[in-house]
């Protein structure tokens, strides 16, 4: 031990006396400006040498086997089914089209489970702080437990005991049991349709002058409350507009009567049937029973055929799953991140509110939630970057989801190398879409002052400038002469 | 006149057959055979856990179609088919382990592919086992075809064809169909079982392995229908020759006992056989068999008293545990793709 410690210590003062005679003869060594640069060269060589040896024995290796990366490969028919994409790809179409197939089942499962995971976080964040004891427990109990456990257990536990536990196809749940709205089972939900029958042109134009005068209303309201400060409830009254010019549309576009004989085409034969015996045989299409409805939307029930169920819109037990399980693992998390910026706010603004006799609601939203957003809008930013990534588990539950499917697309067609580029391609961009609105969102929320546009890049400062002026435009509340 | 034309054939024959028996009893060992016989064992690689083909049970005997043929092998060369070490073996590392040396022969239901036959250096038995990829349904749900399977779900396992296999069939018969695809094939078992997909497809023997193993194997119906082609047979390195034709003949003498009616039951009684093509087969009398491979020459006799023809082992390891049809195992005699080149 001895001896190996002199002999280290005695190559170190080796390489100290090396390093200072080479600086005696070249005095330019000692020179810290040289020293930078030097080590930074250094650096970029090292750094760029590593990536081109990782390059070479790729492409040796792929060249070993015989293989090129291309991209022609996207072209070639696919030849494989996608779970719960039948009725729009088929296995003729390309790679290409099913590396979208893909893609749009991750999207589906991000832009439902962002806004849905956000909504919980909430609820559940501002549970944790509820005075309530028992509210405030089980909602603790309920994020420690699906914080500290991995997404991948939840998912599994969620998919193969839950959703699988769930009745089987032909003793599937149908609400009502008569025409249902919805059918569940362990393959997943269908819901009833809505269709539009020849009437919901007319209830259409209605409607829209409907949603036309009301908007008129709001802009209107919203000038008088800027110049008068009066308390307008324009929200509730507009939406109170729209509902009711569309309810006296949807009755005025009913009033027509309906046909009461349809010709059908029955074992080849044109005849002129009675809807209400033909409705009662369940003799016409979903067309065919808009044709002759009442009303201007009709709702298709689901209807069990043979081992499935056609009409109506399904979603798949693994999309459920894989969805519901994103929403409720990342909203454990958005509800922490709710009650830290909840508490960030400093106790005496809620005081001050309180002191000017501000109600609970208005407390909340114009002094509680502003100032608390300013503290939660970036790590919200990171769990949903989170939750879009973590929707690649879905291989485990055997949802058709862009990793998935690209997963069938490399062990098909071999060409992994241009496969992963392209997977990893979509995730990047998908992330940085994300970030990007966050960022927007953010400079919105953030106090601004001369510091942040002037120091800020150009693109940042046209950001917040457009924010400041745009969006920002603050509400100064005229004094009524 | 006719005596000395009598001495000079009777030479001639003896020659012939001296030249005849030297060449085929001087075929030197191969180095795999020479390792056999000196450690007298032979290794084996084998499935562990693919009951039916490869399987080792709780108290540590391994039982199976492809273990069988290691039997067989054993008592080809060492004339003892216990004279077996079992190596277990998984799917990634088989290739290695018969490169290496590991294992002097490969039984573990591998497929037979061009490419594995070049890059794993290995020369493909004759095929045991015509395997492919096949379907299970519940036998509570009637469903008898893929026709019924209309509609339905399917799952299944990420393999290199599975799902490209299974789209092919639906879609050529005009079926709509819905598939799900597991990671793993017991995920899909899950989901088959809870009543989530109407089917599941795989290799036949991994279907009938899962069947097997079940609480109730009743419960599951396996349908009559192959989607692809995977020919399993055993595997021995390409740099011996020898090896390499004493395992052909092996498995092609089970094939040849089955189509005599040869059994391990019956063999004694067929020693003493008049048909001169069942002599030459056993090696009796005068006929040579073994000799031409290096080995004993009444080989298969010793072979079919051990492990039993084709069928029986056919019968032992697949029919009587798993009810499994020969099908296009069966001989060629029967309709099947069972077929050996003739003993001679």
């Amino acid at each position: 031990m001895q001896v190996r410690f002199s002999s280290i210590r005695l190559v170190v003062k080796g390489i100290i006396w090396l390093v200072n005679r080479l600086q005696d003869i070249f005095p330019f060594l000692r020179d810290e400006r040289f020293i930078k640069i030097f080590l930074q060269v250094a650096f970029v060589l090292v750094f760029f040498t590593g990536v081109a040896i990782l390059a070479q024995s790729v492409s040796s290796a792929l060249a070993a086997n015989n293989l090129s990366p291309n991209f022609q490969f996207l072209g070639l028919r696919a030849g494989f089914n996608i779970g719960g994409a039948e009725t729009y790809y088929s296995p003729d179409e390309s790679y290409w089209r099913a590396y979208t197939v893909g893609l749009e089942n991750t999207l589906r499962v991000i832009v439902v489970g962002l806004p849905a995971a956000t909504l919980l976080g909430i609820i559940v964040g501002i549970m944790l702080l509820a005075r309530n004891f028992l509210i405030r427990s089980i909602a603790q109990f309920v994020v420690e437990i699906l914080r500290n456990t991995p997404l991948l257990v939840q998912l599994f536990a969620f998919y193969y005991i839950v959703v699988l536990s769930l009745p089987a196809v032909k003793d599937s749940i149908e609400i009502p049991a008569v025409n249902p709205l919805v059918v569940l089972n362990n393959r997943g939900i269908v819901l009833a349709e809505m269709m539009a029958s020849p009437r919901f042109i007319l209830f259409a134009v209605i409607a829209t002058i409907g949603i036309a005068v009301a908007g008129a209303f709001w802009l209107e309201a919203g000038r008088i409350i800027e110049r008068t400060g009066r308390n307008i409830p324009r929200i509730r009254s507009a939406l109170g507009i729209i509902i009711g010019v569309g309810l006296l549309g949807y009755l005025v576009a009913s009033l027509p009567p309906a046909p009461t004989t349809i010709m059908l085409n029955q074992d080849g034969v044109q005849m002129e049937v009675a809807v209400s015996d033909s409705l009662e045989q369940s003799l016409l299409t979903p067309e065919q029973r808009a044709e002759v409805a009442r009303t201007p939307l009709i709702i298709i029930s689901p209807q069990k055929a043979g081992l499935r169920y056609v009409n109506g819109n399904p979603y798949t037990a693994t999309y459920l799953a894989l969805t519901i399980s994103l929403i409720v693992y990342t909203a454990a998390f958005i509800a922490e991140i709710v009650r830290a910026g909840i508490m960030a706010v400093d106790k005496g603004q809620i005081e001050a509110a309180r002191a000017l006799g501000l109600s609970f609601e208005r407390t909340l939203s114009l002094v509680i939630l502003p100032q608390a957003l300013r503290v939660i809008i970036p790590p919200l930013g990171n769990q949903y970057l989170n939750l879009a990534k973590n929707s690649s588990l879905a291989i485990a539950i055997s949802f058709a989801d862009l990793f998935q499917v690209s997963s069938t697309i490399i062990n098909q067609s071999g060409q992994s190398v241009s496969m992963f580029a392209i997977v990893m391609l979509t995730y990047l961009s998908i992330s940085l879409t994300i970030a990007f609105v966050m960022n927007i969102v953010n400079g919105r929320f953030q106090l601004i002052s001369r510091d942040t546009i002037t120091r800020a890049p150009w693109w940042k400062r046209l950001n917040d400038g457009l924010v400041h002026t745009v969006l920002r435009r603050p509400h100064v509340e005229k004094i009524p002469s | 006149m006719s005596k000395k034309l009598f001495v000079f054939a009777a030479l001639l024959t003896l020659l012939a057959l001296a030249v005849g028996v030297t060449s085929a009893q001087d075929r030197p060992l191969g180095e795999i055979t020479q390792r056999i016989v000196e450690r007298g064992s032979l290794i084996c690689g084998v499935n562990d856990v693919l009951p039916g083909f490869g399987f080792k049970s709780e108290s540590g005997e391994f039982t199976g179609f492809d273990v069988d043929i290691c039997r067989a092998v054993a008592a080809a060369i060492l004339g003892d088919a216990n004279a077996v070490t079992f190596r277990p073996t998984t799917g990634a590392d088989r290739p290695t382990v018969l490169a290496s040396g590991e294992v002097d022969l490969l039984s573990r239901n591998t497929t037979f592919t061009l490419s594995r036959d070049v890059d794993w250096g290995a020369t493909f038995a004759p095929t045991i086992f015509f395997d492919g990829q096949g379907v299970m349904v519940r036998t509570e749900s009637g469903i008898a075809s893929l026709a019924d399977l209309a509609g339905g779900t399917i799952c299944t396992n990420a393999g290199t064809t599975t799902e490209l296999n299974i789209t092919d069939a639906m879609q050529s018969r005009g079926l709509e169909f819905t598939l799900q695809t597991f990671q793993e094939f017991n995920g899909a078992m899950a989901a088959f079982n809870e009543g989530a997909c109407d089917a599941v497809t795989t290799d036949i023997s991994g279907l009938l392995s899962t069947k097997g193993s079940s609480a109730d194997p009743g419960s599951y119906a396996i349908l009559d229908i192959v989607l692809s082609k995977e020919p399993l047979g055993p595997v021995s390195p390409q740099s011996d020759a020898q090896f390499a034709d004493i395992v052909r003949w092996t498995i092609f003498g089970l094939l040849q006992a089955d189509e005599f009616g040869i059994t391990s039951e019956n063999v004694d009684s067929f020693l003493t056989s008049e048909d001169p093509s069942i002599q030459r087969f056993l090696g009796v009398g005068e006929n040579l068999s073994g000799t031409y491979l290096g080995i004993s020459n009444d080989f298969m006799v010793t072979v079919i008293k051990s492990v039993g023809n084709y069928s029986e082992i056919y019968e032992r390891n697949l029919t009587a545990p798993f009810g499994l049809a020969r099908g296009v195992n069966a001989l060629w005699t029967d309709g099947g793709l069972m077929y050996n080149p003739p003993f001679r």
